[in-house]
């Protein structure tokens, strides 16, 4: 293991413990500090060394006073973001309320402020929130009024109804003195995804997060645990910060264990929890409690060549975005039958797919036409 | 004796010895440090200026004089950026 992963393990270890029993100095290491610093940017854990900065000066004594004051410049600038966050979210409460728009609040400010002993350990890029398809207008006039503009990316493009039809995900952006970037969800998994969760349990499943002192509506503990389970491996873990989120989540004594494996079952998601078993042992070097339960406790760890300690800790993502919808869902789903329905799905979606995302408009969409389209795809796994 | 007292509109944080103000109105934000902070964290309308300016003096081990001059600064740079009101 190089020394910046062993020093992002150590960094895991302590975040969960917050003292760690068994006191390792690491004095002969030498750390390349702006590799470091990049590293610990990329899996967005730098206030988290600031914060843990007196147990890590003790076990990694070479690590410059710089390092540090970087981390808490890193930190005083989440703090402040946190705020402006806060602040925010409370205006769209209000304007969401007033035009009667039901929302759930999802992620980054949820969990900063119920899993981490200050809000600005946890960084985060944007607000999400998830909106019933049928607010979506009125979401979008809401957050034009207050100054936001959807975002000119790939989803902008695509007409109003496929954007419904395969659930993307809209990201508004308000650039004054302060940015403040928007997610609007849908659906918490489309058409095309691994999973399909059945997005109206989750409405009726929800309770109330207080951030910044204020009630917000959120998703119940299990089903928000059973998403960022999904969501964490659907990025293949590229984040250490999700795995310490999902960790510490899961280490939440008031997480009812018994509906949390009920939801694991329902959506067929063991493998996915027995891989973070293994991940958790090795990078935390403990399971969270709720693993030892009378539910959890017969999922045995299963290794995986790649979702795996080392490919987090490394935090290279091996493949193209595109790459890695077809092949982590072929690791975590489980079941010959599943994958190769799932792999038959991604090679030869239904004709409308292809109509709605490649077709031409004066390209006739026969058979002939949509194997050629598909020819490229077929070609590019053949290659993986 | 004037007595100065925090707008509505900032919110304000502490980190470490730092404090953190945004102006929710504009959206500007500002740090202030140690000494600031602890000005600040008085301005809270309960006192007037020479009760505030003897504690400075007396946590910072500083004379009245200084800590009135480095006070009124702090004020009118306040007041300027509309942080703070005159109660």
């Amino acid at each position: 293991m190089k020394n910046e992963q062993l020093f992002l393990s150590q960094l895991c270890k302590i975040v969960v413990n917050e003292k760690v029993s068994a006191f390792h100095e690491f004095k002969e290491m030498t750390f390349n500090e702006p590799l470091l610093i990049k590293k610990c940017n990329y899996h967005q854990v730098l206030p988290l060394v600031y914060y843990y900065r007196e147990e890590l000066q003790k076990q990694f004594p070479v690590l410059s006073e710089d390092f540090f004051r970087q981390a808490r410049t890193y930190s005083v600038f989440n703090a402040t973001r946190v705020m402006v966050y806060e602040n925010f979210l409370a205006e769209l409460d209000k304007k969401l309320s007033e035009r009667q728009i039901e929302y759930r609040i999802l992620k980054g400010l949820v969990m900063a402020s119920e899993l981490y002993p200050a809000s600005y350990l946890r960084a985060f890029g944007d607000l999400d929130i998830i909106v019933k398809p049928e607010s979506i207008t009125r979401l979008n006039d809401v957050l034009t009024d207050l100054g936001f503009q959807l975002s000119e990316d790939l989803y902008s493009v695509f007409p109003e109804s496929i954007i419904r039809k395969y659930s993307f995900a809209r990201h508004y952006i308000r650039s004054t003195a302060t940015n403040i970037a928007v997610d609007v969800h849908l659906n918490l998994s489309g058409k095309l995804h691994a999973f399909q969760f059945d997005i109206e349990d989750f409405w009726k499943n929800s309770r109330s997060v207080k951030i910044g002192g204020r009630s917000y509506p959120t998703f119940s503990n299990e089903y928000l645990t059973v998403y960022l389970l999904y969501h964490a491996f659907k990025h293949h873990y590229f984040k250490l910060m999700w795995l310490i989120d999902f960790f510490k989540v899961m280490d939440t004594p008031t997480l009812d264990v018994g509906e949390f494996e009920r939801l694991i079952v329902e959506y067929k998601m063991e493998k996915l929890w027995r891989i973070f078993i293994r991940i958790c042992d090795e990078i935390f070097g403990q399971l969270p409690v709720s693993a030892a339960s009378p539910f959890l406790v017969k999922y045995s760890p299963i290794d995986s060549r790649h979702i795996n300690a080392g490919s987090v800790l490394r935090g290279v993502q091996p493949y193209s975005p595109s790459k890695a919808r077809i092949i982590l869902p072929m690791v975590y789903l489980s079941g010959f039958g599943r994958k190769t329905r799932f792999l038959f799905r991604q090679l030869f979606p239904p004709r409308e797919v292809i109509r709605d995302f490649y077709c031409r408009k004066d390209l006739a969409l026969n058979w002939r036409n949509y194997f050629k389209l598909r020819k490229k795809t077929i070609l590019e796994m053949m290659n993986l | 004796m004037s007595v100065h007292k925090r707008a509505d509109e900032i919110e304000w944080k502490m980190f470490d010895d730092e404090s953190l103000l945004l102006n929710i109105r504009t959206g500007f934000y500002f740090r202030l440090n140690a000494v600031g902070s602890y000005i600040w964290s008085n301005l809270d309308g309960s006192r007037n200026d020479n009760e505030i300016i003897r504690m400075i003096a007396d946590t910072f081990d500083t004379t009245s004089e200084q800590a009135q001059t480095d006070y009124r600064a702090f004020i009118a740079e306040l007041s300027q950026e509309k942080l703070i009101l005159n109660v």
